[in-house]
């Protein structure tokens, strides 16, 4: 008994890490001749890590650490990357800084609508995302954006040292995301508001203004995926993102986020970003006809992710617990 | 507590109770005057059409959210229903296509209904799982390719969407109201109904009460699986061809909008089904005012944001 | 004695809508000491403890701490202000590990402005150290149990600088052995000078720990006394004695005997709480379960109700042995149950009266799943009219309904249901007067009809009233049983004190 819980519980923490190292394997033994394991093709998956929405998953990870969920984030990537478009062609820097600014207050109002207001995460976040792809949709009438300034391109497309900058600030990101999350007030707070508010609340922790910071956060890292892709694809899509915000999830549920809230790493999440890039290089090798399995694996892998790490197995350890404490 | 003081009170909260009625009145007002032929029979049936895939989805969320749940898998499941009815058709005809694509998706609903009534996973997770795996499928069963509907076969099946009563009323008049008149009658009317506002209420009361919280789960996740694989079938119909990519894309938050809209908590509780209708002519009604009066679409969706917005606000709790 | 006041809290009054929960208590702890808040359920101890700490706000009265007069809004001032609370449900975050829980809101920086985690964990392991505890403080505070998680907490409590630190029944769901550590820690605060406040239904403890006594009743003071001066009888008494007003037994003699059995318990074990007691009722009998909070009253009915599970024991009903795996294959049976808490475990509030008094009944009103709504309203109907349930309309929520009402609804949604056997934990709990009456009254008309009732009640007058037979309980196990005019407080009392020396020698109940 107490062995098979070590053993379940060592798997349950280290899933995410598991499951890429089978995909991995599966990916290189099914694709060998195609030289999976070769540095081009590494990089690629790396790349393609970074572009799919990685950096919505570090914000989204905010998010739900504290318990709650942010529907918008692919509508804020879009609004930041037109407003970058439009400001940034002359002057790179104030678009950057437009494009992020635009996020950040977009953040901060769905964490104001949720800590303050206190409207469900879902509705606040739903009717954020509603609202800004409508407007993205009015300012660019529906047409991209062109982004011009060749410093806003080589954002999303410079390699240093034949690393893409897409990877560098992939791995940037997340150091700092782990390191708020490790080494600042705020991020232990995080973990504490999602954990037990109440608890929080009694500690003397200011709950709403951590879940604001939180889904400003989320904002922050959603206008900077919106600059990015913007910056790579030299146009800034009012499209962009449409439907990434499940992409995130998954990759938080599947890097072992809990999603009631309190636990969970942003190296997990790390991870999730990487399966879930994995299994696109996968398809994206095995050639089209295929490539609607894609979808139906992610949604079978997270099924599996969170059946591993739900209660079930739990329940029986807590069952003797609760009765004691009724 | 003087009598004066209770009557506001009563009167905010009659206010707040039928805030959705009021709100959909409003704008019925506003387009009187602001849009040109709105009040013709044709303007009207338009919502009432447009409208339907919205109501047919949301009466299963309803369900679904009144016991403090949430299936954000509906519009994944509308395309898998959409797609396996309109490849069967030719082969094994019409109703059994259809029933076969029904009970694909009770599948869908049978999986949620498990994990979420039996494991204690999160419902959003396990409806996040399906709505990317189901979708997969969905696309897998034509390559992501559209199925067009051709053949005398299919024209049957196009009726279910583009039918006239009497030439007039359009038949999704008439599934609106079976859909309604069903949700309402097994919530306000059975058993079942009563267990889902009591788990959804205080589970805890409930189970000492003798209710199988575990079953009760099971069927609403079940009752949204198969009302989505309908509205996926209605919509098909309509438009002559089932697209595995695009059917019911984001059909879950339309749902979900048209729900808290009208008035059901997000937390659980008391299910409004017919809040949930107004909800839904709500936000078409915003579509329509907006098209009506050739403003671009897309302050349509501000509007709606502002709407949700607005709705929720002024229908929540009181309490801290 | 003659030891520095600490807290002095004066004509402490607090009103809720339709109850006086305190009416003018008066509370004083010295520096450095022990002291024991006692009190049935109800008796205003949590009440006291949440105005003291800010989470209410008293209406009348004073707060005089360490030389000043306080008036904190919030359970966080209350903190500044050096009253630190070990809640019953601990406050932690359960996933992040002990030292974070130790530290947070209250990081220390580290040179870059970072938090600190070094030092935290450091200083973690001396606070722990000092006080006994050696655990790893690196691991997630959930790895615990909650022996360790209360020493967290209470090293929490010391490096904010507390003066005063209340313990919320720290040992409900501790061992033996733990008790004694938690002990060890309490005499450490004591030395420090720390003042203690400890909340405890075993007696045992409190002579053990506690240098004074603090009695609550009804809402007042019932008595305040040095522990050297009492014993447990007298202090008893203080909790749950009534005047000795002469109370009208409605019943004469046991006559029982032959009556046929309906349910048994044989030795059931469930965790701490319950340690192989076995109970048995008998057709139309009144059986009253008596001890004091904690006994594992609350905790055998829910096994009989299959709401939880024993992790030993038998229980069989009408001669049959039988597995109530949920709730729903004991209703079948016949029992019903009326909780303690109402509002958590009974009334399912937005519902209406009448779906709350028929939810259970439903699969006997429903054909093919739809339920007759005039089967429905007949029932209902006559249960208010019977119960005399005060409701505007059978369609009002419950949640509307005054305590007693609610009460009467749930007892319906039980006799609707012709059982044979009705649980009722202390039934007229936060009831008035005169709905008290009606209850008691149903219950012995209950009883006449051949339903057979398990009581459960901290009244001892309530219990004398209405019972035929009495099972007195102490930490999990029977202490014996009391028939037809036996029952009365005082031999109850007495046969709960006297049970403490016996237990003792046992060595505690746990091993």
């Amino acid at each position: 008994m107490n062995k098979a819980k070590k053993v379940y519980n060592w798997f349950s923490s280290k899933s995410a890490i598991m499951a890429l190292a089978i995909l991995v394997i599966f990916s290189s033994i099914a694709f060998s001749q195609r030289n999976f394991f070769s540095v081009p093709s590494l990089m690629n998956v790396a790349r393609k890590a970074a572009s799919d929405g990685g950096f919505l998953a570090l914000g989204m990870t905010f998010v739900i650490l504290i318990g709650q969920i942010d529907l918008s984030v692919g509508a804020v990537l879009a609004m930041s990357g037109v407003v970058m478009g439009l400001f940034g062609n002359t002057n790179p820097v104030l678009g950057v800084l437009a494009g992020l600014g635009i996020g950040i207050l977009c953040g901060f109002l769905n964490g104001f609508m949720v800590a303050k207001m206190r409207i469900s995460s879902w509705i606040a976040s739903l009717a954020m995302m509603l609202g800004l792809r409508g407007i993205v949709l009015l300012i660019t009438h529906q047409k991209p954006v062109s982004i011009s300034n060749p410093v806003l391109q080589s954002l999303g497309n410079a390699s240093i040292f034949g690393v893409h900058i897409l990877v560098i600030l992939l791995v940037v990101c997340t150091l700092i995301c782990m390191y708020i999350a490790r080494n600042t007030k705020f991020g232990m707070a995080v973990y504490a508001v999602g954990g037990n508010e109440e608890a929080a609340r009694m500690m003397g922790l200011k709950v709403a203004r951590i879940k604001i910071a939180a889904y400003t956060w989320c904002g922050f890292f959603a206008a900077v995926a919106g600059i990015l892709l913007a910056g790579r694809l030299y146009t800034a899509q009012p499209n962009a993102g449409d439907t990434w915000e499940t992409t995130a999830i998954a990759m938080c549920a599947l890097g072992g986020v809990k999603l009631s809230g309190g636990e969970g790493k942003f190296s997990g999440t790390f991870f999730g970003i990487l399966i879930i890039a994995v299994i696109n290089t996968i398809f994206n090798y095995a050639g089209n006809l295929n490539s609607w399995w894609q979808n139906v694996v992610m949604g079978v892998l997270v099924l599996i992710s969170i059946g591993v790490q739900s209660e079930v197995f739990h329940m029986h350890r807590s069952k003797r617990k609760e009765t004691q404490k009724c | 507590m003087s009598s004066a003081v209770r009557t506001k009170e009563d009167t905010i909260a009659t206010l707040k109770h039928y805030s959705a009625f009021i709100l959909l009145g409003v704008m019925l007002l506003l387009n009187l005057f602001i849009t040109p032929n709105f009040f013709r029979v044709g303007t009207l049936w338009n919502i009432v059409t447009q409208t339907c895939t919205i109501i047919l989805t949301g009466m299963g969320m309803t369900a679904v959210i009144s016991t403090g749940g949430i299936d954000i898998s509906v519009g994944a499941v509308m395309a898998l229903a959409g797609i396996i009815s309109a490849k069967l058709l030719d082969s094994v005809g019409l109703v059994p296509a259809i029933l076969i694509a029904v009970l694909f998706c009770c599948v869908s609903g049978v999986i949620a209904g498990f994990m979420v009534g039996r494991l204690k996973v999160q419902a959003m997770v396990v409806t996040l799982a399906l709505l990317i795996g189901v979708r997969g499928v969905a696309q897998l069963v034509n390559d992501a390719k559209i199925f067009y509907l051709t053949g005398d076969r299919a024209e049957v099946y196009k009726k279910l969407g583009t039918a006239k009563i009497g030439g007039v009323i359009p038949i999704q008049v008439i599934l609106i109201i079976a859909a309604v008149a069903v949700t309402w009658f097994i919530l306000e009317k059975t058993m079942l109904g009563r267990h889902i506002q009591a788990v959804g209420d205080n589970s805890r009361s409930a189970m000492l009460a003798g209710i199988s919280a575990t079953k009760t789960l099971m069927f609403v996740y079940i009752y949204s699986a198969a009302f989505a694989a309908f509205a996926g079938i209605v919509a098909t119909a309509k438009i002559g061809a089932a697209d595995g990519n695009s059917l019911g894309l984001l059909a879950e938050l339309d749902a979900i909008a048209a729900v808290a809209v009208g008035g059901t908590s997000m937390s659980g509780g008391r299910a409004k089904v017919f809040g949930t209708v107004v909800g839904a002519l709500i936000m078409q009604l915003i579509n329509i005012t907006v098209n009506m009066n050739n403003i671009t679409y897309e302050y349509a969706q501000v509007f709606k944001a502002i709407i949700i917005v607005f709705a929720v606000y002024i229908q929540r709790d009181k309490a801290a | 004695m003659g030891r520095d006041v600490l807290l002095e809290m004066k004509g402490i009054v607090k009103n809720f809508p339709g109850v006086r929960a305190l009416r003018g208590v008066d509370f004083t702890v010295a520096k450095g000491e022990v002291h024991a808040l006692m009190g049935e359920n109800g008796a205003g101890k949590s009440t006291l403890i949440k105005a003291l700490t800010g989470i209410y706000q008293k209406d009348e009265g004073t707060i005089r701490f360490d030389g000043k007069e306080i008036n904190p809004r919030t359970a966080v001032e209350a903190q500044r202000e050096g009253i630190s609370t070990i809640y019953q449900e601990l406050n932690l975050v359960p996933f992040q590990t002990v030292y974070e829980n130790m530290y947070l809101g209250r990081e220390p920086r580290n040179a870059f402005g970072g938090v600190d985690r070094k030092k935290m964990i450091t200083e973690t392991k001396v606070i722990l150290n000092d006080l006994g505890i050696h655990v790893d403080v690196t691991v997630p505070l959930q790895k615990y149990g909650t022996a360790v998680q209360q020493m967290v907490a209470i090293g929490r409590a010391i490096s904010v600088n507390a003066k005063l630190v209340i313990m919320d029944e720290p040992t409900s769901s501790l061992d033996t052995k733990e008790v004694q550590v938690l002990f060890d820690v309490i005499r450490k605060l004591k030395a420090r000078g720390i003042a203690v406040i400890f909340i405890s239904h075993r007696l045992d403890e409190i002579f053990e720990i506690c240098e004074r006594v603090t009695i609550l009743k009804d809402g007042a003071l019932s008595g305040e006394v040095g522990i050297e001066e009492i014993d447990q009888l007298k202090l008893i008494s203080y909790m749950i004695g009534g005047e000795a007003k002469k109370l009208e037994r409605t019943k004469a003699g046991y006559k029982l005997q032959d009556a046929p059995e309906i349910a048994r318990m044989e030795k059931i074990e469930q965790g701490l709480r319950l340690n192989g007691i076995g109970i048995d009722i008998k057709k139309g009998e009144v059986l009253g379960l008596a001890g004091l909070l904690g006994s594992g009253r609350t905790e055998l009915a829910k096994v009989l109700f299959g709401a939880t599970q024993p992790d030993k024991g038998d229980i069989l009903w009408m001669d049959e042995k039988v597995h109530f795996k949920t709730p729903k294959d004991s209703i079948k049976k016949g029992i019903g149950f009326c909780t303690e808490d109402r509002k958590v475990e009974g009334i399912i509030p937005h519902l209406s009266v009448k779906e709350n008094m028929t939810i259970a009944m439903l699969p006997q009103i429903s054909k093919y799943g739809v339920v007759s709504k005039k089967k429905q309203s007949e029932i209902v109907d006559e249960y208010i009219k019977r119960l005399k349930i005060k409701t505007p309309s059978p369609n009002q929520a419950i949640r509307n309904l005054s305590g007693g009402n609610q009460q009467k609804v749930l007892l319906a949604r039980w006799l609707c249901m012709n059982p044979k056997l009705v649980i009722m934990d202390e039934p007229t709990r936060g009831i008035d007067v005169g709905a008290k009456g009606e209850i008691e009254a149903l219950i012995q008309e209950l009883a006449g009809n051949g339903i057979s009732v398990l009581m459960i009640s901290s009244e001892m007058a309530e219990l004398e009233r209405n019972c035929d037979r009495v099972v007195v309980m102490r930490e999990g196990r029977s202490l014996g049983q009391l028939y037809g005019e036996e029952i009365n407080q005082d031999a109850i009392m007495a046969m709960i004190a006297a049970a403490a020396g016996e237990l003792e020698k046992e060595g505690g109940f746990n091993e």
